[in-house]
């Protein structure tokens, strides 16, 4: 395959076509039930944070802001990625074949003149847009909700004059990385196996240890690229094995590559893809 | 490319689902006009509707349409339109939507996308329900709006699986209007269903399916002249069938004659029925018969069924 080949390919079309599926998954998105757990999972840690804070605040508790940011980096590395947007996108991903096939309606996208490539580049991204924007808005809003006992005043100091915006921006970013690699590679579990859970529930396993895994091994899971983005980094674990660190940049490099390939090899899984609803 | 003979050819076409067989050997070359493919339950039809579409794929053989590999969705769904028997839509979607929505992914103008929509639901009477959502509709504006659906990009190859179902008789006329207007159109139109006198008024061509096999195809006509161990049988309504019953033994392929009860006709059976059409023009003249009428009384659908599946296949109308 030669670079002007690749040109003359028609990309104005696919990327038409790509906007036109997307448009029309967030259509259906709205009604899915498969929007209902991230929905959920989205708002726990606003209602939990507030709570916490909230209790702070009654019982007089003084706020201190580098407690906060180390809390809030637990709290966001430990349960937020690993626990909520895993099984927020699990939800979501998984469903994004399979639940067309149970619902008996992926055929109406197959019987169109679309490549299928584009079809599953256009669920990815309009599943990527709504997992993307609930937890974006979950992290931001339980960061803000964490500062609520700095008061009005702390709260400005910390967003305008201190590190609180550019901490704001790194966990919303991170939290978009982790909906696209994680959505990746969900999408691909959803489009191979007819019963995902195992799947899901095998990585979440492997994620959870992965500080213990060897370095090669890092390499191929997701939260090894997001750790290297979280704008407050925890110390390692005791019992964690040593990676070579890796840049942001690098990360970001390395985990969109990773959704690509995953992206690719779903999309010649689709190209095989039958319609037998029966089965199903 | 796309063919100049316009067609949908399958060559040596299998499909297994594991150790079940879907369809087994089937060649086939579908033209332009309508084409009805009739079977019992699990006799194969949607399996080779759907390998038609690529929504399955074979097992072993070629399938083309219209000269295009049904395995290049991108282009062979340009002229292609399939009305599934599957009814299920996108969830909260209006009729409107629906159209509209998988009209855009044919990549078109906007404003082309809404005048084929306006269009598609025009042609299937459903303009006033467009804006409705699609869960609140009845069983025949479903069929209909996935009717609508499947011609909304006016495809040169219409494929429809049982598309009768659930329709009232006023929406059956309606609908089968719609498929003659497209065959009409020189476009290759294929029905599958159970409701055997309707396939037979609307359709030119039939293909017979049983067990995963093809057991007949070609024009009605042609199909039952070949049905050899089930004569054919003749309705003749004459002023003396008597003695028109009494030459017809002049024939040596009649087998057998029955009047008719009111004493105006007669029901032949025989195995050379352009043999009889001749002689009985020459009995006419020799014996100054008022005839009122000659047909084919086993020359459709229903009787090809009966006579190449039986019962065995089960329901059929």
């Amino acid at each position: 395959m030669t670079l002007p080949e690749i040109a003359s390919w028609p990309w104005r079309l696919w990327r038409r076509q790509t906007a036109a599926v997307t448009r029309l998954e967030l259509r259906k998105c709205r009604r899915a039930r498969r929007l209902v757990a991230p929905l959920l999972l989205a708002l726990l840690p606003i209602l939990i944070i507030a709570a916490v804070s909230i209790v702070r605040i009654v019982i007089g508790k003084p706020a201190n802001s580098v407690k906060l940011d180390q809390g809030y980096a637990v709290f966001f590395q430990t349960f937020f990625l690993r626990f909520l947007v895993f099984f927020g996108c699990a939800a979501m991903f998984t469903g994004v074949f399979r639940g067309d096939m149970l619902e008996k309606t992926l055929h109406y996208y197959l019987l169109a003149p679309v490549r299928r490539e584009v079809i599953a580049s256009g669920k990815f991204l309009a599943a990527l847009l709504a997992t993307a924007t609930l937890f974006s808005f979950s992290a931001a809003g339980s960061f803000l909700l964490m500062r609520l006992p700095l008061g009005r005043t702390g709260l400005e100091q910390f967003l305008l004059q201190g590190p609180g915006l550019g901490y704001l921006a790194g966990y919303v970013g991170v939290t978009v990385l982790a909906c696209l690699g994680y959505g990746a590679v969900f999408l691909l579990f959803g489009a191979l196996f007819r019963n995902p859970v195992l799947p899901v529930l095998a990585l979440f396993g492997l994620e959870s240890i992965n500080f213990l895994l060897p370095g090669w091994l890092k390499m191929v899971s997701v939260v090894y690229y997001l750790q290297a983005m979280n704008p407050v980094p925890l110390p390692p674990s005791p019992f964690a094995l040593m990676a070579d660190s890796i840049s942001p940049l690098l990360a970001v490099a390395g985990l969109a590559a990773f959704a690509v390939v995953v992206l690719v090899v779903t999309a010649l899984r689709i190209r095989r893809m039958e319609i037998i609803y029966a089965a199903d | 490319m796309m063919d100049a003979n316009p067609r949908i050819v399958l060559r040596d076409v299998s499909k297994f689902y594991g150790e079940v067989l879907g369809v087994n050997r089937v060649s086939l070359a579908v033209e332009p006009g309508i084409t009805s493919l009739v079977g019992p339950n699990g006799a194969g039809k949607t399996t080779l509707l759907n390998l038609m579409t690529g929504l399955l794929r074979p097992t072993e053989g070629e399938i083309e349409v219209l000269g295009i590999p049904v395995n290049r969705p991108e282009r062979v769904f340009r002229h292609v339109g399939y009305c599934t028997q599957y009814d299920a839509f996108p969830k909260g979607l209006t009729g409107s939507d629906f159209i509209r929505g998988f009209l855009r992914l044919h990549g078109l103008p906007e404003a082309e996308v809404e005048a084929l929509t306006r269009d598609a639901l025009a042609r299937v009477n459903m303009t006033d329900a467009a804006g409705k959502k699609i869960a609140a509709y009845s069983k025949g504006m479903r069929q209909r709006i996935k009717l609508a659906q499947a011609i909304a990009h006016k495809p040169r190859v219409l494929i429809l699986d049982e598309p009768l179902n659930g329709l009232d008789p006023m929406a059956r006329a309606e609908v089968i209007a719609i498929f003659q207007e497209v065959a009409a159109d020189g476009c290759i139109v294929i029905v599958s269903s159970h409701i055997l006198h309707e396939v037979d008024i609307l359709s030119d061509r039939v293909i017979l399916m049983n067990h995963g096999y093809v057991v007949a195809e070609g024009g009605i006509h042609d199909v039952r002249e070949e049905v050899e161990e089930h004569p054919m049988q003749i309705l003749v309504r004459c002023d003396r069938p008597a003695v028109l019953a009494a030459r017809i033994f002049e024939l040596n392929h009649a087998v057998e004659v029955k009047l008719h009860s009111d004493g105006r006709g007669l029901l032949l059976r025989t195995k050379d029925a352009a043999g009889f059409y001749r002689l009985m023009n020459r009995i006419a003249v020799e014996e100054n018969l008022a005839m009122e009428g000659i047909q084919p009384a086993d020359d459709d659908v229903q009787s090809l069924y009966d006579y190449l599946i039986g019962n065995e296949g089960g329901r059929a109308s």
